[in-house]
């Protein structure tokens, strides 16, 4: 009885927050099926899963998959390396220039990224290094501002605790200015994971021969509308699954961050 | 104990030398304090001064937040620095832990000038400064790392979480405890490192009224167990009459020292009788609230100058 009513209880959660996923999908699966509306535009979910298994089946999806997320890991890997470094540095030892860039930093951090993007190919030709380079570029600015807000607005008080304590700044650094931003800082993370995602797809569809952005491209051109659709539905599920992770990252590193 | 209170109306003096070391130790011994030797501290014509850009001529401006700070502190004493806000109690006191140099003159302990931080000192400040991802345990031990393995300073961490009477407490986080706790966990690291001088940075303003009483004696008994130093900042009257062995009184910015006033009880006597409701205390109240009185109404006309005091006879010490 008491394991029933658990079970119970734990269904129901679980029914309360994906309620309007499930109505959403039970929704978009009836209304193409009595001709709501034209099933040839918007098939139902199980005539795009079909087509998701018959293309992991002969290899389609895995190998664009492959391709996209090497471009996105290794776009998105550069600017972490480049941008965190940089913003504690910036935001921690060099306040002054820091001062002195940031205008210019917020200022390129707001050009469109699709406007650039040609100016890259001119540079940089149409292969991978474009688009990894534009995929850089988009993704290391949030971590790169975040992370200087983030060093920038830990509480001074702490930093005076720290020296009195006879912390050198060096420690001072790694024991309390790090650790103090890492919530600011990995919001930026997260902000670049979501923005290396659009990216990566806008320069697959301007010019690429690969790719699940690619695949969506070509899918819509010769009208192969449920191909189209698994790469679309594809795109959004890793998506979700990188966004969660990190959050999931998140929250184990910071155990201590009150509930909100 | 009979006050002499007919000096309530002589001209305060502003304190430009040292005391009177023999003075200072009369004064003392009638608080239990038995002073052996020079001073402690030494606080010598310190001056300090920001620049600031004013923001209608957008012109580099000195701003004296102290001047001519002259202050001698003995060993084991607890000196409480009384001022209006804004008056640079905090400066002085940044000044003390080494964290902000003087402009001028020169802060001495034991004949060393400060120029830096020191274990020598534990600082304990007003917004608490707990590192919110490490627990009670962990916040304890922080000064303590650098200089002793882990074990080492976790055993010194609970026994001074134990001394604050926060023993079953070390593994909660920051955020899972009240101001009070709060406060606790950072006094029980400014004793880990166990330092001669304890400065504190109105370490109570920020807690409720019932919990500051129950803080404010816990705090009289560890510094007198533990022998400590205590540099007291705060703005409040009664809190200042009630943990001091004198009280310093500051004048409005720029701050310096107005008067010494001896608070004539011995800790122990504060603590064991009903101090707070005692008449002794209401006189040594009204006494220092006539000092300070003047300068919080300076203080007050330099923050906002629109406010015009036409009556002070209103603010009288009666309400406070």
């Amino acid at each position: 009885m008491a394991l029933n009513s658990s079970v119970m209880g734990w269904f129901k959660s679980v029914a309360h927050k994906y309620l309007a996923i499930i109505v959403f999908l039970i929704a978009w699966q009836i209304f193409p099926t009595i001709g709501l509306v034209n099933e040839i535009f918007i098939p139902t979910p199980t005539t795009i899963l079909a087509e998701i298994w018959k293309l992991t089946l002969d290899g389609t999806l895995p190998n664009d998959a492959v391709i996209s997320l090497f471009r996105v890991g290794v776009g998105f890997g550069i600017a972490l390396l480049v941008a965190l470094p940089l913003g504690f540095l910036l935001g921690g030892f060099f306040k002054s220039f820091e001062k002195a860039v940031n205008p210019l930093l917020q200022l390129l951090s707001q050009a469109n990224p699709f406007t650039l993007f040609p100016i890259f190919i001119v540079f940089l030709g149409i292969g991978e290094v474009s688009k990894i380079s534009i995929i850089y570029w988009v993704c290391q600015w949030p971590i790169l501002l975040n992370t200087i807000t983030g060093i920038s607005n830990v509480d001074p008080v702490l930093i005076k605790m720290a020296r009195s304590s006879g912390l050198s700044k060096a420690e001072i650094f790694t024991k309390v200015l790090i650790p103090a931003s890492l919530p600011t800082v990995f919001t930026g993370i997260r902000m670049g994971a979501a923005f290396s995602f659009f990216m990566l797809i806008g320069a697959e569809m301007l010019g690429s021969s690969a790719g699940l952005g690619y695949l969506i491209m070509q899918a819509q051109m010769v009208m192969q509308i449920p191909r189209m659709w698994a790469g679309i539905v594809v795109v959004a599920l890793i998506g979700y699954i990188v966004t969660y992770s990190l959050i999931y990252l998140e929250r184990r590193g910071s155990v201590w961050k009150q509930e909100v | 104990m009979n006050l002499n209170l007919s000096n309530f109306n002589e001209n305060t003096k502003i304190i430009k030398g040292h005391d009177n070391i023999s003075e200072v130790k009369e004064e003392l011994a009638v608080n239990g304090k038995e002073i052996t030797g020079p001073p402690k501290i030494r606080i010598d014509n310190v001056k300090k001064i920001f620049k600031t850009k004013n923001n209608k001529t957008s012109k580099i401006e000195d701003f004296i937040a102290l001047n001519d700070v002259n202050l001698d502190i003995y060993k084991g004493e607890f000196l409480v620095v009384l001022g209006p806000s804004g008056c640079g109690k905090s400066t002085l006191l940044d000044i003390l832990g080494g964290l902000s140099p003087a402009s001028e003159g020169e802060v001495k302990i034991d004949d060393n000038v400060i120029t830096e931080p020191g274990l020598d000192r534990g600082i304990v400040f007003q917004q608490y400064a707990l590192l919110p991802w490490r627990n009670a345990l962990k916040n304890v031990t922080f000064p303590l790392e650098n200089n002793k393995k882990d074990a080492e300073s976790e055993e010194i961490a609970r026994k001074y979480l134990a001394l604050v009477g926060l023993s079953s407490f070390e593994d909660r986080y920051p955020h899972e405890l009240s101001g009070g706790m709060k406060q606790r966990v950072a006094i029980a690291r400014a004793l880990a490192i166990d330092p001669e001088i304890l400065l504190m940075d109105e370490p109570f303003a920020a807690v409720d009224a019932q919990t500051r009483a129950i803080l404010q004696e816990d705090l009289l008994k560890i510094t007198e167990n533990t022998k400590k130093t205590v540099i007291f900042i705060t703005h409040s009257i009664d809190e200042a009459v009630f943990l001091a062995d004198r009280v310093a009184v500051m004048t409005a910015r720029p701050g310096t020292i107005k008067e010494i006033v001896n608070i004539p009880f011995s800790r122990h006597h504060r603590i064991a009788t009903d101090f707070k409701n005692n008449s002794d205390f209401i006189s040594l109240r009204r006494r220092v609230w006539d000092l300070l009185k003047e300068e919080v109404i300076k203080s007050q006309e330099i923050t906002e100058k629109r406010i015009k005091f036409e009556e002070n006879e209103n603010i009288d010490g009666g309400g406070i």
